[in-house]
Parts: C-alpha cells; structure tokens; sequence
C-alpha cells in the first residue's frame, strides 16, 4: 500500500515514499501495540476473574471409581475420595477421630439426649440449612430412602454392617427422624452415618426407582444431585472427573471453584506429574517415591499415622499352618524390624496384632513378636518338622512349602517377598510365589481359599476399630478369607457390638487383640503411615479416618 | 560292479551334501556383523549357562545395606531395591529369558510350520480347515487367553514357554502356507511327484527347505518377541517369580525405580536389545544365505 506521490524529483519520490512506509509502518506497531494491550487487558481480566472465582485443583487419582454412587460397591478408596467431596452424611470424623456434627445438627448422646438411656433409641435433628444441589432441603425421607436401599437384597450395598441392627425408622418431622434398635449398637453412628461409603440418596431421585434398578442407575455415573460443597460437571471415562462448587452447600464456599479428578493408573506417571505440577494432590504415595517427591518446588508431603496395618493373613485350612506353634515361627523368623526401616524408611510402626497406636482399641500391654530365627527354628522341631537333605524342612513326605501371593505390580510387597522368601529358607521353609492382579486377588483367589497359604495386602479401618476384627477375623464378617473362625473371638465381638460405649467396648476388644497376637490368624507386619502430597496449594490435611476431600471446601491453589 | 558305484555315489552324495552345508555357512558369515552378532550371542549363552561359576554373588540373596546401590566396582550393574546384585540377576536371568525365547519360538515355529505345509501342499478342504483354524487363533485377544491358561496352570517356566507357542504358530503357519501354495506349483516339484515322490518327501525334502527363510527370519523375530511377551506377563502377576529370575521380571521389577535407579531397567533392557538384535542379524545372514543357495540350485 503505497501512495506514490507524482514527484519529478526522484529523491522528492523516495522521501515520499519513505515517509509514507514510515507512517505505515508506525501505524502498524500502533495498531499492534493497541491489539497487545486489550491482550493483556483481557488475559488479566480472565486471571482476575479465574483468581476471584478461585482456580482449579487437580488431584491424581491412582485408581479410576467404578460408579459414585454412595451406597454402592464395591469399596474403594478413591471412590471414596470423589464421592467426599460431594456427598455429606451426618457426621464426620475429623482427623482427631473425633465424630462431628455435619448434615445433623449435634451428635446424638445419651447425655444430650439424642440416645436413650437402654442405647435402643436414636433421635437426629438435621440441620436446617442443608439442602441438594438441586435447591432442594434435605430431609428425613432422604435418610429414609437410603435405609430403605441399603437393606433391599437386590442392592449391591457396600455395607449394611449398623443397618441392620436398625428395627423401626420413624420420621418425626422434615428434620428430625428417630430410630429404635433391636439391640444397642455402639458403633451404629461410625459405620451408618459417618463416611460416604455408604452415604446418603436423595430422595428425589430415588423415590420411585426399583431397588434392582439401582445397581444399574444413570445416577451412578451421573450423579445430578448432591449436598456436598462440590456437585458433579462431568465424567470422562479414563480421564478425569469434574466438580464444581456446589451454591447450596450449607457450609463456607469453596475456596477453589473447582476440582479435577484426574485418573492416573500409574505411579510413574503421577510422579512426573507432580514434578510438572500437573496435580495439586497426589494420594496414597509410594514409599519408593518419597526422596523424588520431597526434591519437588512447592510439594508438601504428608506423613500420616493411620488405622491400617499391612498383614499375611494365613490360610488354615492348610494342615501345615494348623499348628501355633508353626504360625508363632513364622512371624518370629521374619526380619519385620528390617521391613519397617529398609523397606518403609521407618515411615510404619511394628504391631502386636491388628490395631495400631492410633485405634482405641490398641491393647499396649502387647508387644511385637520380635525377630528370632533361632526360636523360630526350634518352635518348628517342636511341631515335628525335621531339615531334610535338599534344604527344606520335612514331616514324613510332606516338604514345608507355602504359596505366598499378593497384589502384583506393587514394589514393595514385591520387595517384601523376596526377603520373606530369603529368611524363611534360612529356616528350611520353601515359598512359591503366586502374584495376581489386584481385583483378581481381593475379587476371587482370596475368597475362595484355594491356591495361597499367605496372602498378603494392607488393611484400612474406619473409626470403628471392630469393623475390621468383624470382617476379617469373625464369622460375622465376610472377608474371613484365612478361615480363622475363632469362637471366642466371635463371642467377643457379638458382645461387644451390642455395647453403648467405648468404655464398655474397649476391654472385650482388647481381649479380642490378644487371642488375635497368641493365635496369629495372620503374621503381623506394621502399620504403614499415610502418605499424600499437596504441591502449590493451601487447605490440604489428610485424615486418616476419612477421605482426603473431608475438607475440600478448604482447598485452594496457590498458582 | 554296479554295487561299487552305488556306494561311491552315496559317498559322493555325502560329499557333496558336506560342502553345500560349509558353503552356507561361509555364506552366513561373510560379513563382520554377523562375527560379531554370533560372537555376542555365544558369549551371552556361556555367561548363562555358567552363571553359577560366573556370578559374583548368590541369586536371591539380599543385602540390606546395599539396597538400590548404583554401578561400582562392588556391583558391576548395581543392585535391586532388596540388595541383590543385579549382574548376577542379569546372568541367571539370561538362562530364563533366553530358554523361554528360543523354545517357545522353536515350538511355534514347528506347529506353525506343520500346520501351514499341510494346508499350503495338500489344498482343498484341509487348507480350509488349518487356515480357518489359524484365523480363529489370530482373532482371539491373545493377553485374555496367557492370563486364562496361567491361571490355570500356574506361572512356571515350561507353563509360559506353552502360551506363548500357543499365541503365536499362527505367522509361521501364514508365511509356511504361503510358501508352500507358491513352490508346490514349480516344475521340480512337479518333476519329483512324477518320478514317484511321496507327498512327506515331497514336503520335507523338496518343498520346506525352499520355505525356510521367511521361516527363520519370521522365528528369529518370535525369539525377541517371546522374551517381551514375558515381561508383558511379569507385568500383570502371569509371569516369572522368584526364586526364577528373567529379564522380563528385572524390568518389570525396574518401572518403580525408573528415575531413582534407572540402572535397574538399563541393564537388563539392554540385554534383551541386543540379544534381539543379535539374533535378527543372524536370521538375516541365513535368509540370505538360503535365499541364494534356493536360487543356484532350483529346488533339490
């Protein structure tokens, strides 16, 4: 675009020419310097706005849900995480293990009240400012309608333990309901109305759906109506999940506008995605990882004493594990000292039977067995094992050899074998290592008692520390995989469920520890603390008795 | 007389065979590469069948105070995330790795190459039948079928060597197949069943020598590919446990340590590399080598 002027001087024409490329040019960085400048208005008017409205959180999840429904298998931990973050239930459990009022106004006790004095009537005032994302109150018929689910046969409930000891649900009023109980039930607030696994249904959408139906419903994957500070955007299948504040949540507003559930099925690459600061949360860290994650700006990572405890249960109905004395070499000949402090860097503490320090129920007058090869080897002369010409322990033609499985692909049960294998040899033992992958392992090998002598994995429990005696060591429970099935164990624990108060529990469960650390249904190996990673953002304090997301409306980024 | 001349004619036959036989081997190795590749080979096969008197340390014997320890004159490749040392791991795991590939390929390759000479010579409804046969293992998602069977059977040595032959005759039936629809049709075929040739030295002397170097090739790729397909089983728990040791295992076992020890997935990842590569350079030199012998002599 050039105006050429009709000059006859030539250097007349150039200057013009000149000048007017000048006046071109000087438009052009003008125009550009005005484009750059609305840019930049308008990139800092989406930061503000974005910084006003809080920012995003992305928290790596390590395993994908299977569905979000808060009544529904199976039990997984991250399901519980996203679940957290938009269902509330009554209570709470901080990470004091401390029950507290959320969606009910107060905790219900004999003192105030809220539990009559024989421990068979239960009174629960919800709070009034509770309402459904969908604007709607929450109310009595919302407990109600869950009860109504988890109880039917046809609901594929991830736990009905509380629920069913539940004889009469009377609602007294939109926000008040009362609940008389068959027989007192000291745990009935942890394992009914204290998580979100199981949580509370709305109503509204489940009123008229058939319990069969339910197993099945959109909801499941859609969930559209929650009471949570956050409710549900959207669900990428393989990708991540989406959530975004919830405006009728009763409590303060999420400080970040949302969250993004990012699935990460592998450590590898959730390790390079806090390094990239691609994630603010990362959950259930590996041990291995632990100096790569400290090395990272602006990481923070979370060392967390917790109710769980890593254990090979032991499968008796092998004759060879029939025998203490055979079980009491067992955990003697392992190093488990050398687990804690080579395999955990001494982030797990050794234990005496199933309750770590943490649980109530922990009984300190147990110690640890220690680690003593030589007492181990005499515990097995004792039970009639003699050291044959091959190596290996011999009872007439019987070699002692034990199937050792666990999940596979994880380092350091990986590692944990071929140490136990190494010592156990010393002794004359011979393990056969049979790993399946995780859901085979926990969904048929373990049930079915076939095919593993020790199976090893980690248990977490709830705040009810009898929740994890019943289940795995009683024949109340249904993961009693090792088939220990002890009567006086399962005498205790009916005892002790029908019981109002810790201080009644305690003794009776103590007694269930004991029998649990002489007769060894599993070998004890420690109790592993929690470890999480937050990187560039306020608010995040894991809680070993709940899900990280209790307190989610916390959480904000700080870039 | 007559008698005389027949035997100087059997002699002369084995003379003759002799030759031929050292010609393809000269052939094979006229270049360096192939030195070098057999060279290689040779000396990863003596590392693993002496393991035991090679090895520094014992196999499975973990040093607490050495755990994941990088390369040093202690531990020439470092050592596992329990402190065993992994040349040692490397040589046992060498015997592992390298039975399972080169049986596994040797028995696919034997059940391919049967299956396809029969199809690809005989026709009709057997070639429907052996061809529709290797369609319907080809279809079948093959990491369905080696978790079922090692479930079932358990994750040994010998278990894993019979999956993946299992999993994988079906290209060496395809190329044998082939080959055979293509030479069963030549004149020295056709000369052969003239003068009275029955159809197994037919197959077996006339036709499958012609049909061997894709064959080769084809199972030299299947050695590298079984020594993988383990590792792939390690990975999900269907694969080699301790007390054996493979090289699948070893990388298997490298994936957490990747950053903070890569030398666990360099070394044995190395191994299977090279072995690969090794063994795809021989398989080369004897295809090529076949391929002109097939040509010089027209068929025997």
């Amino acid at each position: 675009m050039y105006s050429l002027e009709l000059k006859h001087h030539i250097g007349g024409i150039k200057i013009q020419m000149k000048k007017t490329k000048r006046i071109f040019a000087a438009s052009g960085i003008a125009l550009t310097a005005v484009l750059f400048a609305g840019a930049l208005s308008l990139s800092s008017a989406r930061t503000a706005d974005a910084a006003s409205q809080g920012g995003t959180i992305v928290d790596g999840l390590y395993e994908e849900p299977a569905n979000l429904n808060p009544i529904l298998g199976p039990d997984q931990t991250f399901s519980n995480i996203v679940q957290t973050s938009m269902f509330r239930n009554l209570f709470y459990v901080n990470p004091h293990n401390q029950l507290m009022p959320d969606l009910a106004t107060s905790v219900p006790t004999m003192q105030n009240g809220g539990i009559s004095k024989n421990g068979l009537v239960y009174t629960f005032h919800l709070r009034p400012n509770a309402r459904w994302s969908n604007g709607q109150p929450f109310t009595s018929k919302d407990v109600w309608i869950t009860y109504k689910l988890i109880l039917n046969p046809k609901v594929n409930a991830v736990s009905t333990l509380g629920w069913t000891d539940i004889a009469k649900f009377q609602i007294i009023n939109a926000k008040t309901f009362r609940l008389t109980l068959k027989r007192p039930d000291g745990a009935l607030l942890d394992n009914c109305f204290s998580g979100n696994l199981p949580g509370i249904l709305p109503y509204s959408v489940f009123k008229n759906m058939a319990p069969q139906a339910v197993n099945t419903a959109a909801f499941n994957h859609n969930p559209t109506v929650s009471d949570g500070p956050f409710k549900f955007q959207s669900w990428n299948p393989g990708a991540a999940i989406t959530v975004v504040r919830n405006p009728y949540w009763y409590g303060p507003k999420p400080k970040a506008a949302q969250i993004v559930f990012k699935i990460i099925p592998n450590e590898n690459t959730l390790l390079a995605n806090a390094q990239a600061h691609a994630v603010n949360v990362w959950y259930f860290d590996p041990i291995e990882d632990v100096s790569q994650i400290q090395a990272i700006p602006g990481a923070t990572l979370h060392f967390v004493a917790q109710p769980a405890w890593e254990m090979a249960v032991l499968n008796l109905r092998n004759p060879i594990l029939q025998n203490v004395k055979v079980r009491q070499a067992l955990e003697l000949a392992i190093n488990r000292p050398a687990l804690v402090t080579d395999i955990w860097k001494g982030h797990a503490s050794l234990i005496a039977a199933d309750q770590p320090a943490v649980s109530w129920s922990n009984n300190p007058a147990l110690k640890p067995y220690p680690y003593n090869p030589a007492l181990a080897a005499k515990l097995l002369r004792e039970a009639g094992w003699k050291m044959g010409a091959d190596g290996y322990l011999h009872k007439g033609n019987q070699i002692f050899n034990l199937v050792y499985s666990t999940t596979a692909g994880n380092p350091y049960r990986a590692a944990t074998e071929r140490l136990v294998m190494f010592w156990l040899k010393q002794l004359g033992i011979q393990i056969t290592i049979h790993n399946y992958p995780a859901n085979e392992f926990f969904g048929s090998v373990l049930p079915s008692g076939k095919g593993w002598g020790l199976g090893e994995f980690q248990y977490g429990d709830g705040p009810d520390p009898s929740f994890g005696d019943v289940a795995l060591f009683s024949n109340l429970g249904g993961q009693d995989f090792g088939h220990f099935n002890n009567s006086a164990v399962n005498q205790l624990l009916q005892r002790q469920a029908g019981l109002s108060t810790i201080a009644q529990r305690k003794p009776l469960l103590q007694k269930v520890e004991t029998i649990l650390h002489d007769q060894l249904p599993a070998l004890w190996y420690y109790s592993p603390q929690l470890l999480a990673t937050s990187i560039n953002m306020t608010g995040y304090a894991p809680n070993p008795w709940g899900a990280d997301t209790w307190n989610c409306w916390e959480w904000a980024p700080t870039k | 007389m007559a008698l005389a001349s027949a035997e100087s004619v059997a002699v002369k036959h084995k003379k003759i065979q002799h030759s031929e036989f050292m010609r393809i081997v000269r052939q094979v190795f006229r270049g360096w590469l192939t030195y070098v590749a057999a060279g290689f080979l040779l000396l990863v096969l003596v590392g693993a069948l002496f393991a035991p008197w090679i090895a520094p340390y014992q196999l499975n014997q973990p040093d607490l105070t050495a755990m994941l320890s990088p390369p040093s004159a202690q531990h020439l490749m470092g050592t596992d995330e329990v402190g065993i040392d992994l040349f040692t791991e490397v040589l046992y795991g060498g015997r592992i790795s390298l039975m399972i590939g080169f049986a596994s390929a040797t028995v696919a390759v034997v059940i391919g190459g049967t299956i396809g000479a029969l199809a690809g010579y005989f026709g009709g409804w057997v070639y429907f039948v052996l061809m529709r046969l290797t369609d319907v293992g080809l279809s079948v998602p093959i990491l369905f079928v080696i978790l079922a069977l090692t479930a079932l059977l358990g994750p040994s040595p010998e278990t894993i060597i019979g999956v993946i032959s299992l999993t994988s005759w079906m290209y060496p039936a395809r190329i044998t197949c082939s080959q055979f629809l293509t030479f069963k049709q030549r004149d020295f075929v056709l000369s052969a069943r003239t003068v009275g040739g029955r159809d197994m030295r037919i197959i077996v002397r006339h036709i499958f020598p012609n049909a061997l170097a894709p064959l080769i090739v084809n199972a030299t790729l299947l050695v590298g590919q079984a020594i993988v397909l383990e590792s792939v089983m390690s990975f999900l728990g269907a694969g080699i446990q301790p007390p054996n040791i493979s090289w699948g295992y070893l990388l298997n076992q490298a994936q957490s340590y990747l950053t903070s020890a890569p030398w666990l997935s360099v070394f044995p990842g190395l191994m299977i590399f090279l072995v690969v590569l090794a063994i795809n350079v021989l398989g080369d030199a004897i295809r090529d080598a076949l391929d002109v012998q097939a040509i010089r002599e027209g068929g025997m």
